[in-house]
């Protein structure tokens, strides 16, 4: 199946912790806070703040708990599941920063951490190795492979990123162009299908 | 002779202080206003879009701003209001990082620059007079570039440990010591001698228009902005691929080496120029960056990138003198000097826009090492054309 991304500006991005968290980390949430008692009547929902954290602009750890850059941007697929994530890394007052596009499930969030809520379990060789992230509006290099050192990379709930895999995902990475387009030029059929990172349910 | 801003008077220090403020309010509205952004979470859209708000009225003002600094007879009052433009500039950005006070902050920023480094210009002639001109550059962008690497050392450690907003609000402070050198500066023994009479010059300006130097000198600075504007931040992506965790430092080192050159060399470029005249620094500054382009895409590892700064440095110091001897040179006997930096104000606008889009460009479709001979190739262009066109302008 042909995945579209939509490289999403997001104003203020709120992320559920329940949705796309590998099970390893945190505890799941607790998604009776988030649920209506009511069907019918329409309802405020108050999310408690230990529950969620707004993403967008803010610092990215590094497996050193050092801060390696900034989340700018989240890619999401036809279903709106986040497929990846764009950070800022690197630089020194904005120079030599470069943008990389980052598959979700290498993120983890803690919601209710003061400091550094998002962290990112690559090594720093992987980070280096990452293509650069282009724009929302051209193929988008995402590094889709899991890091090695995370056993458990399989078993995230909206990313099985294998059915129809090219036979291109060694355990480190590779960055096939995914698709990603902007709303209104949905997907160049000519192109042929990238592994879609996630969303193929 | 030795009157000619050789002697370190009461307002050569001062002028030396004001462009050393004047660069660290300067510091802080470069690349980092997209990280500050960012930040404050603005989109990447949102980002480009006062970013190029602000480059549009960069191009747009250069010419304006150079005709005024002209226009003006006191050319302190019209940095006096650069500056206060900046100070407002940066209040603003620190204050309210929404949509339209920092679309207003980029114009009025852009506005503020264009006129500055004229009437910097304007007031140093002033000050020393053609004979001390090349020299008193030279000390302008020594004291400059002093500016720069400090500032870039302590806005940066400040933004990273207290908050991004300290950056805006140092900013604003330093415009208040570079307000408080313009009294000092005086009025300049050769104001009278250098300021315009009349304020439509015709036969000047049609003069400064005709003069093919001028157009050579325009297409040399686009081709040298066009090499030199995307050379830095293509440096610093590539310590960033390279170097880790540690990238930062050595960006920062990769910032204050040409800083140190230009710092150490620039009066020695303004000296020499004086003396054996403009054609062998110009070409010997456009011929360095070809050269940083061919060795950053050659050579491997961070530390050689670092070492190529070293080479940034000759083209940056002969470049900052260069620019505004020459516009004294094309006008010589006219009151169209600042008219004529203006004109190549938007030279090295409209060469360090494309110089984005082209670096930008290869890197992405090609690799880094094409778009550092792509930016060589523009640089040896640059080069070229000095050789083959541009002829003697010093007397």
């Amino acid at each position: 199946m042909r995945l579209r991304l939509l490289g999403i500006a997001i104003a203020s991005f709120v992320i559920l912790a329940q949705a796309p968290q590998p099970p390893t980390k945190l505890a799941p949430a607790k998604p009776q806070a988030a649920t209506p008692t009511t069907a019918h009547v329409p309802q405020i929902v108050h999310v408690p703040p230990d529950e969620v954290v707004a993403i967008l602009g803010q610092p990215v750890a590094g497996p050193d708990g050092k801060t390696i850059g900034r989340l700018i941007d989240v890619l999401v697929n036809e279903d709106g599941n986040p497929s990846a994530a764009v950070i800022d890394v690197g630089g020194f007052m904005g120079v030599g920063a470069r943008k990389i596009a980052v598959h979700w499930t290498a993120l983890h969030f803690a919601p209710g951490a003061t400091r550094q809520p998002i962290s990112l379990d690559w090594t720093i060789d992987q980070i280096k190795a990452a293509p650069e992230y282009g724009s929302a509006t051209r193929p988008a290099p995402v590094v889709v492979a899991a890091p090695k050192p995370e056993p458990p990379a399989k078993p995230v709930i909206p990313a099985p990123p294998k059915p129809s895999a090219p036979p291109h995902s060694p355990p480190v990475q590779s960055s096939p162009p995914v698709q990603s387009s902007p709303p209104t030029q949905t997907g160049n059929p000519s192109r042929p299908s990238p592994l879609p990172p996630s969303g193929t349910r | 002779m030795p009157r000619d801003g050789t002697l370190p008077g009461h307002g050569s220090r001062a002028l030396d202080l004001l462009n050393f403020f004047v660069a660290d309010v300067q510091t802080g509205f470069g690349a980092f206003v997209a990280v500050y952004l960012t930040m404050h979470k603005w989109t990447q859209i949102e980002i480009g879009t006062v970013l190029s708000a602000g480059t549009v009225f960069a191009l747009v003002s250069q010419i304006p701003a150079g005709a005024l600094v002209d226009a003006v007879a006191h050319k302190r009052i019209v940095a006096a209001w650069g500056l206060g433009g900046i100070f407002v500039s940066a209040v603003l950005l620190a204050l309210w990082p929404t949509e339209l006070p920092v679309l207003v902050a980029q114009v009025l920023h852009a506005v503020a620059s264009s006129v500055i480094t004229p009437a910097i210009a304007a007031i140093s002639l002033h000050l020393v007079g053609r004979p001390g001109l090349g020299e008193r550059l030279g000390r302008n962008a020594r004291y400059a570039a002093i500016g720069t690497a400090l500032s870039a050392v302590v806005l940066g450690a400040g933004g990273d440990l207290v908050s991004s907003r300290v950056v805006f609000w140092l900013t604003a402070v330093l415009c208040v010591p570079a307000l408080a050198t313009l009294p000092a500066i005086g009025h300049g023994v050769y104001a009278r001698r250098q300021t315009t009479v009349q304020p439509f010059d015709w036969q000047g300006l049609r003069g400064l228009f005709g003069d093919r130097r001028l157009l050579v000198f325009a297409g040399a600075i686009t081709l040298f902005h066009l090499a030199n504007a995307d050379m830095l931040p293509l440096a610093g992506a590539t310590v960033t691929m390279r170097a880790g965790s540690f990238a930062n430092v050595i960006i920062a080192a990769c910032i204050m080496v040409p800083q140190s050159v230009v710092a150490l060399a620039s009066p020695a470029v303004g000296r020499v120029a004086a003396r054996l005249g403009r054609r062998p620094v110009l070409l010997l500054g456009w011929a360095a960056l070809p050269l940083q382009g061919v060795l950053l895409a050659v050579l491997p590892g961070v530390w050689f990138v670092v070492a190529v700064q070293l080479v940034a440095g000759v083209s940056a110091a002969v470049f900052g003198v260069m620019l505004p001897l020459i516009s004294a040179d094309l006008t010589r006997g006219t009151s169209h000097f600042n008219l004529c930096m203006g004109v190549l104000g938007l030279a090295v606008t409209i060469g360090a826009t494309l110089s984005t889009l082209l670096g930008g460009w290869l890197a992405e479709e090609v690799s880094m090492s094409a778009a550092f001979l792509g930016l060589a190739a523009a640089g040896l262009a640059g080069v070229l054309v000095v050789w083959a066109a541009m002829p003697e302008t010093g007397d």
